[in-house]
């Protein structure tokens, strides 16, 4: 393909997301999607304002990293270390720690997740679970790949890096695509007792 | 003329024989020819913090694809 093949070929692309720009439907899903993560951002925002200005860590953060220290545990680390301060949780081994800070505990992507949920499907009931449902899977790979980054750290090498920076974030964003791709699958389940 | 050059040169070679000799415990003005002192560092026992494990890297990447779905399912239901 040459050049003014793709340039033509991403102008078409452009002017159709354009064209699905003005179609109302798409329009809406994009106002509540985004609107939505404004509004939960905001508030996840006060939220940590508020336990900072308490000067504690804040939930979400420690219970992430007291499950991950547990999950380390029963996984046979042993001595492994779980402590907490302002900025975030420390767990493993005595000089081969991690550091557990606000940007790993998940939440943020957990609210992406929720915004197009909200934004597909609107405020409903079965949305609301979904989300639930959606938050509990996020946080269920985050605390595992925290467990088991504690775990590689114990057993040493570099390959702890790869999986830090690699392995379980692709994890994570794959659950998320996936559980958007089974979306429609979902709401089809929901509604079905609605029509009986 | 030669001598007095001479002698110039001799005397500052010897006043900077006697520069070098002064020992001087600031590091800023040690001399280049005696063993240079290292600046002392306070040396600090506390270990660097363990490395963080950041999530939330590929926030706009996850926003930008849940857009795209949102579009081709828009995009679909145009076509049907």
């Amino acid at each position: 393909m040459n050049k003014n093949q793709s340039n033509s070929n991403f102008k078409k692309q452009l002017r159709s997301f354009g064209a699905a720009f003005s179609d109302k439907g798409f329009r809406d899903f994009i106002i509540r999607f985004l609107s939505t993560l404004f509004l939960l951002t905001i508030i996840y925002e006060a939220y940590l304002w508020f336990t900072e200005q308490q000067r504690e860590l804040d939930w979400i953060t420690y219970k992430v990293s007291e499950l991950s220290h547990a999950l380390a545990t029963a996984l046979g680390v042993a001595n492994c270390e779980f402590s907490c301060f302002m900025d975030g949780c420390r767990i493993g081994v005595e000089g081969k720690m991690i550091n557990v800070l606000e940007g790993c505990n998940g939440l943020m992507l957990a609210l992406v997740y929720a915004s197009y949920i909200v934004g597909s499907g609107g405020w409903k009931w079965s949305s609301l679970a979904q989300v639930i449902i959606g938050i509990i899977v996020v946080q269920f790979f985050n605390v595992l790949r925290i467990g088991m980054l504690v775990v590689l750290r114990d057993l040493g090498g570099d390959i702890y890096f790869f999986f830090i920076k690699y392995v379980f974030n692709v994890l994570i964003y794959i659950s998320i695509l996936f559980l958007w791709i089974l979306k429609p699958y979902v709401d089809r389940f929901f509604e079905k007792p609605n029509e009986a | 003329m030669s001598k007095h050059i001479l002698l110039a040169i001799l005397t500052f070679t010897a006043m900077q024989c006697f520069g070098q000799q002064q020992k001087n415990n600031d590091p800023l003005f040690n001399n280049w020819f005696t063993d240079q002192q290292k600046p002392i560092i306070p040396q600090n026992n506390t270990p660097p913090p363990p490395p963080g494990v950041p999530l939330d890297g590929g926030l706009i990447a996850l926003i930008a694809a849940g857009s795209a779905m949102g579009y081709k399912k828009y995009k679909n239901k145009n076509i049907e």
